[in-house]
């Protein structure tokens, strides 16, 4: 018997497919977002109640994740956006791949954004890259304030998360501070955006995005400028 | 259920990695503890995917790394089970460090002969 070392990252095939989907988003400028959530925490009216807000002064494509059904896709695309649905069947992520063939569908170069909705889940779309800019994970008040504890890894590897639904905080039991003092110990750096979708308070989750396109954007062009 | 997913990547990267004439006879892979990876679902997605192939009864190795912890307070590092350990100078300041890792380290592999030597007699060249 003899050894032979190997020392590879078992999801490199992902993380290779998913640079290059980068690199396609990056060279048309467009800023990504992966979205990744409980089922009922409110992601797909989150992005029903995002398009209303910027659908007049950009164009937004929408990669929707799900085991089953376009309805989430139909109710995206009734609010103006365009929509590449892919059902995963049993599988319960999005992969760099899958994305891959998504993005053939989408014209790149007429987005200023797309939001990859991925499968609602809080554990397994964690780990798989798909070539995004931004992880947004996204909680409920519903959910309970121990759901930061109990999902490290989503917390640890968002940019920013949000935390839906405040508008029932007084009808359900959550400690918002211990929920923050979780998030804050697992990944002190990261924003923490608080919303109610349903009561359309969006501005701070506006405004980030927003900033993001145009840095995006800006960086495109300077990188279109240089000799 | 997302080790099915590894499970069918690390199949790729054994067959990859594993030479012509060798039979691979276990694979050792190190988890951290961001990848939520449960050790039995992966067991059982390993076997899964190896099912009736040439790698069916591949032992899978797993070593599971614990949290590493750093204490923004007195700057200690230690690892533990548990992300939410506070230190042991009493400061609950304690942020986990890493634990990305998923990585197949190595493979065990046997040597096996060639088909077309097996059995064959070498052959005498008449000399020119």
């Amino acid at each position: 018997m003899s050894e032979i070392r190997v020392v590879q990252n078992l999801l490199k095939h992902n993380d290779e497919i998913a640079a290059m989907n980068r690199q396609r988003l990056h060279d048309a400028g467009v800023f990504c977002i992966d979205l990744i959530g409980s089922p009922g925490c409110g992601k797909t009216s989150l992005l029903e109640a995002t398009m209303r807000r910027l659908n007049q002064r950009m164009n937004i494509g929408v990669i929707a994740g799900d085991l089953a059904t376009d309805r989430d896709a139909q109710r995206i695309q009734a609010c103006g956006a365009k929509v590449v649905q892919i059902n995963t069947g049993k599988g319960c992520h999005l992969d760099a791949n899958q994305v891959r063939h998504a993005l053939d569908g989408i014209e790149l170069e007429s987005l200023d954004l797309l939001i990859i909705e991925n499968v609602g889940n809080l554990i397994c779309p964690v780990g798989f890259d798909l070539g995004q800019d931004a992880k947004v994970g996204m909680f409920s008040v519903c959910e309970g304030d121990d759901k930061a504890a109990k999902h490290p890894h989503l917390v640890c590897a968002a940019d920013v998360l949000l935390l839906n639904k405040t508008d029932l905080h007084k009808h359900v039991r959550f400690n918002r501070e211990v929920f923050i003092k979780d998030m804050r110990t697992l990944n002190p750096a990261v924003e923490l955006i608080e919303l109610s979708v349903v009561q359309g308070n969006l501005d701070r989750w506006i405004s980030w995005l927003t900033s993001k396109i145009q840095a995006a954007r800006s960086n495109n062009t300077a990188v279109a400028i240089m000799p | 259920m997302h080790e099915l997913s590894i499970a069918r990547s690390l199949l790729g990267l054994v067959k990859e990695n594993t030479p012509e004439h060798a039979k691979v006879r276990s694979v050792l892979v190190r988890v951290g503890p961001l990848q939520a990876i449960e050790p039995g679902a992966m067991q059982l997605a390993w076997h899964a995917v190896t099912d009736d192939s040439p790698l069916d009864g591949v032992e899978l190795s797993l070593t599971l790394v614990p949290w590493e912890l750093h204490c923004s307070a007195c700057d200690r590092r230690w690892t533990s089970e548990n992300w939410s350990d506070p230190c042991q100078c009493g400061s609950c300041r304690v942020d986990p460090i890493g634990g990305h890792e998923l990585t197949l380290l190595s493979l065990d592999i046997e040597e096996i002969e060639p088909e077309e030597s097996k059995g064959s007699q070498p052959v005498m060249r008449k000399p020119a």
